[in-house]
């Protein structure tokens, strides 16, 4: 089962962050802890894959990065959302809603 | 394309990829582009939209297509081996359901097969299996060259030695010397004459390998005044020593020396062979060292050559050295062939050439199996036309009744592989005497995994050669005469004639191993007759060595033995007992020495060198070598110093007088013949005898000698009546290589009685084989022809007439056979050549017995069929149609 | 930053695919059909992609084809579920509905537009 959630996440990854991030800015180890609890553990962030989404929405503008300090006082990078990935949000999360609606649709299909 | 949409569906060959993923993507746009006209689009439109929404079609089909091919492919094979297995189950049943065809066949097989194998792995370890030393490629053995035991400053050098050859540091990585003699062995479970090899320092180095136990020759054990030390051989170690780990503590004595063992050697390193123990030479020697030699250095030298030092560059350099030590002679001498020759091919020696023969007759012997076993199938296959036609009309292909067919061949084959197996194991003893004793210490002869690749692949290419001629033929079927009962004329007039052609190729085949074993069969009878110049049967003999610490002087030796030969002579069953230095046909090395008739001692050409040898009285009848003149005297008497010469020197010195009371000049001094005595093959039997001389045994005083005792009690009373006598006159003095003469002769022709026995059994088999291709292929036409005989009998032919039918046919076959045998035996004779004594390639006897053997045999195959043809009524032929 | 409902989408074809055979066989031109009308056009993909998902289904034993010849005498390939296919098909879903789920879960929350 997990393997099949992380092919399934794989589409859904890029939402999730934006997601996250929409809440506060937050380093990419909060990211990941966040959408777990979230989650209710449902869904476990492989940390190879965050880095490289974060990396993609960095580059696509959605996502800005800064460097900070953490709670227990260690330099981390903290990533927050554009105007740009607002929108984007908006609009996978849209998307996401029909795409939920119609498989869900097709699955409950006799 | 869609005219005839059936012709698409039916697939007759399979599956077609290509226009798999051609017809489901082009029906999809189709279907699409149709859909979208039903929506109003126009056509145009509608293909556009179709393929924007299809995506690209190219790189799709790409990508399908490499799917697919892999998927058929693995498809295939999986059919292919569910094929293979159908196939495979179907032989097995087909073989077990004619259980006595079977068993012939691999029964045939396994003794073609089997021969091979044993042959093979003879020329596996002959040739190929690499010799038990690290990169045995680079080993040499150099010629031409000494140790000098006790160098001596002023005489110089007169050929190159063991440091010269250590010097060629750009030839030689390694070298070392080594000599191998005899000396009495205390310290073991009991006392005995062991084989000892003194080695120079780097010996075990220059082989590449190790002791098991404890280590080599130290630095200090290797130089003069060093201590003394042994390295023990494996068998030794094992023998007398029982294996104990803690060997390397204890000490045993050589000829009275004490010496400390400091290691084992591994099981394989027979090098040389029969070496009991290695012994760290010391130069210069100690007086010791000779007693293993009397008086005689036999020093070899084993070379690892350096790196990208080929043999003939390393003989160049071992040349030019050579001439160095003889500038006056250099110029008008020619070189020296092969002073450094590969380690292989010098333990091989001349057996090379008995091993091809070997080689050559096992193949033929299984070329007369596959004639045989083809015979068989063909009959086989005109039996089984009904089933094939059914199998054809079902629906097989030709290529799969072949496939089936040969399937078949090749589980008879793996049968036989495997019953040849066991027949090659049994045999690989008789083997290991083909090869030179040296070689088969090292590398014998063994069934290894090599050798069952070997016999498998021979299987293979077998079922091949028999299998396929007849499963093509049967796969031709005519399915009308098939399915008719009793087979079709055409088909069954067609497998005579091949038949007929295989025996005659069998009877041809088997011709000419009969004329090889024959050949040597009659080369070895030669051999065993020639008169060996001594009577072997009743005479017993032993060897003994006599320690010199213990017996020091002459007077001591000979009281030694004249007390020994006393108590023989008194032994009941003992008629003569009598001690010689040299025996007869024992492989040894002998000294001879330039000996001239006391009138031209300066006359170089009338000089010739004869073998020295002494002897005690009663010596020449104790072999029953006739003498004339006096025998040799008991005891020495300086007044009249005196010799027996044999004929051959007799006839060289004095030609065309009497020997007795010349006078006769040798480094020993002047002497008078007193006897002379019938020659006597000294080396071996094989070889020509040669210049013989015998002082008196009192006079030289040699530690070094044979016992040999003639008497009327069996053998083994005699043997146990030397050992008896030489105990109770000295209990610590060891007796070896005690034997019958007629062993010692035996062991000089051991080797090519090895090759008669081995080829005597091909020819044997071949005979047996070839009676049952004839009566096989006869015996057949019998029963095929059951209906024409009748009619025969019926119309008033006589069971004479019946009879003689048949007989010549067989004889017609046979005799076919035998001439073209006959003319390829006369032609491949030459190869024999080299293994043959005294026999002529072309020996008229051989090639008229040999035939009328075959002849005869194969008329007696045909003798069966034609009691049977002649027993034939004309209700029964009736009753047969 | 185009993402569309063709990536999400990549990830289920294969189910959704299994899922259009539940009933009965359909060649392929059948199924991008099928998966059409029940999502009422709202995704869809390149259909050329359906090709190697089959094969990929095929591959993994949970469908199987024949050739058949259509009502317009083509000839057409027709996928049709396996056993396994229909055991996987259920898991599969299973799997999806807690996924989705889960996703819809996170995005509800607020604030998500600040």
């Amino acid at each position: 089962m997990p393997r099949d959630t992380n092919d399934l996440l794989h589409g859904t990854l890029d939402l999730l962050v934006l997601k996250a991030l929409s809440w506060d800015p937050m380093h990419g180890y909060g990211i990941s802890k966040w959408i777990e609890q979230r989650t209710k553990d449902e869904l476990e962030i492989v940390d190879s894959a965050l880095y490289k989404c974060l990396h993609r929405l960095e580059d696509g503008g959605a996502i800005a990065a800064e460097w900070g300090v953490s709670d227990n006082n260690r330099r981390a990078k903290y990533y927050s959302l554009t105007a740009r990935g607002r929108r984007v949000l908006r609009a996978e999360t849209a998307t996401w809603k029909r795409y939920v609606a119609a498989v869900s649709g097709v699955l409950e299909t006799a | 394309m869609s005219e005839r949409p059936w012709l698409r569906y039916v697939q007759f060959w399979g599956t077609d990829v290509d226009r798999d993923i051609d017809d489901e993507l082009r029906y999809h746009i189709e279907m699409r582009i149709a859909d979208f006209i039903a929506g109003g689009a126009s056509p145009e439109q509608a293909r556009e939209a179709a393929l924007r929404l299809f995506g690209d079609p190219h790189s799709l089909t790409t990508t399908l297509r490499a799917h697919d091919m892999r998927k058929l492919k693995q498809e295939r094979r999986a059919d292919m081996f569910q094929d293979l297995r159908q196939d495979v189950q179907y032989g097995i049943r087909k073989l077990m359901q004619a259980p006595r065809f079977t068993a012939a066949v691999a029964i045939v097989l396994a003794l073609g097969i089997g021969a091979n194998t044993a042959v093979f792995s003879a020329i596996d370890a002959a040739f190929l299996r690499p010799l038990p030393f690290f990169e045995p490629q680079r080993l040499v053995l150099v010629a031409n060259a000494q140790i000098r035991l006790r160098p001596d400053p002023k005489r110089p050098k007169s050929i190159p030695e063991l440091d010269d050859l250590v010097g060629m540091r750009d030839v030689f990585s390694s070298v070392a010397g080594y000599a191998t003699g005899g000396l009495n062995l205390l310290g073991g479970a009991q006392p005995m004459r062991a084989t000892v090899t003194y080695v120079t320092p780097r010996f075990f180095e220059t082989l590449g390998r190790m002791p098991v136990v404890g280590r080599p020759f130290s630095n200090g054990e290797q130089i003069a005044g060093g201590r003394n030390a042994v390295v023990l051989s494996h068998a030794l170690w094992q023998r007398e020593f029982a294996g104990d780990p803690d060997v390397i503590t204890r000490h045993v004595s050589l000829n009275g020396v004490e010496h400390d063992v400091v290691g084992v050697m591994p099981a394989d390193f027979a090098f040389p062979d029969q070496t009991d123990l290695w012994i760290g030479l010391q130069v210069p020697a100690s007086p010791n060292v000779m007693g293993a030699f009397r008086n005689f250095f036999p020093a070899h030298f084993v070379g690892r050559l350096a790196p990208r030092v080929t043999e003939s560059l390393a003989d160049q350099r071992l040349e030019l050295l050579r001439r160095q030590y003889r500038p006056k002679r250099a110029k008008d001498e020619a070189p020296v062939a092969e002073l450094a020759t590969p380690l292989r091919s010098e333990l091989l020696g001349e057996s090379k050439a008995a091993l091809f023969v070997l080689m050559g007759s096992a193949a033929l012997l299984l070329l007369i199996a596959c004639a045989n076993v083809t015979n068989l199938l063909l009959s086989r296959a005109t039996t089984r036309q009904r089933e094939i036609a059914v199998r054809v009309v079902l629906g097989a292909t030709r290529l799969r009744v072949i496939r089936q067919l040969t399937i078949e061949s090749a589980l008879l084959a793996l049968v036989g592989g495997v019953m040849a197996c066991f027949v090659a194991w049994a045999c690989v003893g008789a083997l290991t005497a083909a090869l030179p004793a040296g070689l088969a210490a090292i590398a014998p002869p063994r069934v290894d995994i090599r050798v069952l690749g070997f016999t498998m692949l021979v299987a293979v290419v077998t079922s091949l050669i028999f299998g396929l001629w007849p499963a093509v033929g049967a796969s031709r079927v005519n399915l009308n005469d098939a399915m008719k009962a009793g087979g079709g004329t055409a088909t069954r007039l067609r497998g005579r004639g091949a038949r007929g052609v295989l025996v005659i190729v069998e009877v041809s085949l088997a011709l000419m191993l009969v004329v090889g074993a024959g050949l040597l069969i009659e080369s070895l009878r030669t051999l065993l007759t020639i008169d060996s110049g001594i009577r072997t049967e009743h005479l017993v003999t032993a060897r003994m060595t006599l320690p010199a610490a213990k017996y020091a002087t002459d007077a001591a030796k000979n009281t030694f033995v004249s007390s020994v030969l006393a108590r023989l002579t008194a032994a009941p069953g003992v008629r003569t007992a009598a001690a010689v230095t040299s025996l007869p046909m024992d492989k040894e090395i002998g000294v001879s020495l330039l000996v001239a008739p006391e009138d031209a001692p300066e006359d170089k050409t009338r000089s010739v060198f004869a073998a020295y040898l002494a002897a005690t009285p009663r010596y020449f009848r104790a072999l029953g070598t006739p003498l004339r003149g006096e025998d040799l005297p008991a005891t020495s008497d300086s007044t009249h110093r005196v010799v027996v010469v044999n004929q051959t020197l007799a006839k060289k010195l004095w030609p065309g007088q009497d020997a007795i009371g010349k006078p006769f000049n040798s480094p020993l001094g002047l002497h008078t013949v007193i006897g002379v005595v019938g020659d006597i093959r000294t080396r071996a039997l094989d070889r020509e005898p040669t210049a013989q001389m015998y002082f008196p045994m009192a006079e030289v005083g040699e530690d070094y000698l044979s016992i040999v005792v003639r008497g009327d009690a069996d053998t083994k009373t005699l043997i146990a009546g030397i050992r008896d006598a030489v105990k109770s006159v000295d209990p610590g003095q060891p007796i070896y290589l005690a034997r019958t003469m007629d062993q010692v002769a035996a062991a000089t022709v051991a080797p090519r009685r090895t090759n008669t026995v081995l080829l005597s059994a091909f020819g044997l088999l071949a005979l047996v084989l070839a009676a049952i291709g004839v009566y096989a292929v006869l015996a057949y036409g019998v029963a095929q022809r059951t209906r024409e005989i009748g009619v025969r009998v019926a119309l008033g032919a006589s069971v004479s007439d019946v009879v003689r039918l048949i007989v010549v046919q067989g004889t017609v076959l046979a005799a076919v056979g035998i001439v073209i045998g006959i003319t390829a035996a006369y032609a491949l004779a030459r190869y024999l050549s080299s293994i043959l004594y005294q026999v002529s390639i072309h020996d008229p006897v051989v090639f008229v017995v040999a035939p009328a053997l075959l002849f005869a045999v194969a008329l007696l195959a045909t003798w069966l069929p034609a009691r049977r043809a002649a027993r034939v009524t004309p209700m029964e032929a009736l009753r047969e149609a | 930053m185009s993402r569309d409902k063709g990536d999400l989408l990549q990830g289920t074809l294969g189910m959704l695919i299994l899922k259009s055979l539940a009933t009965h066989g359909l060649h392929g031109y059948g199924i991008a059909r099928w998966i059409e009308s029940v999502t009422k056009q709202s995704l869809s993909i390149e259909e050329g992609s359906l090709y190697p998902a089959l094969r990929r289904l095929e591959d993994r034993g949970w469908v199987d084809s024949t050739w058949a010849v259509s009502d317009t005498n083509r000839r057409v390939r027709v996928y049709s579920l396996t056993r396994r296919g229909r055991q996987h098909l259920r898991d599969q879903a299973t799997t999806w509905m807690q996924f989705a789920q889960a996703v819809t879960l996170v995005l509800r929350t607020e604030p998500s537009y600040v």
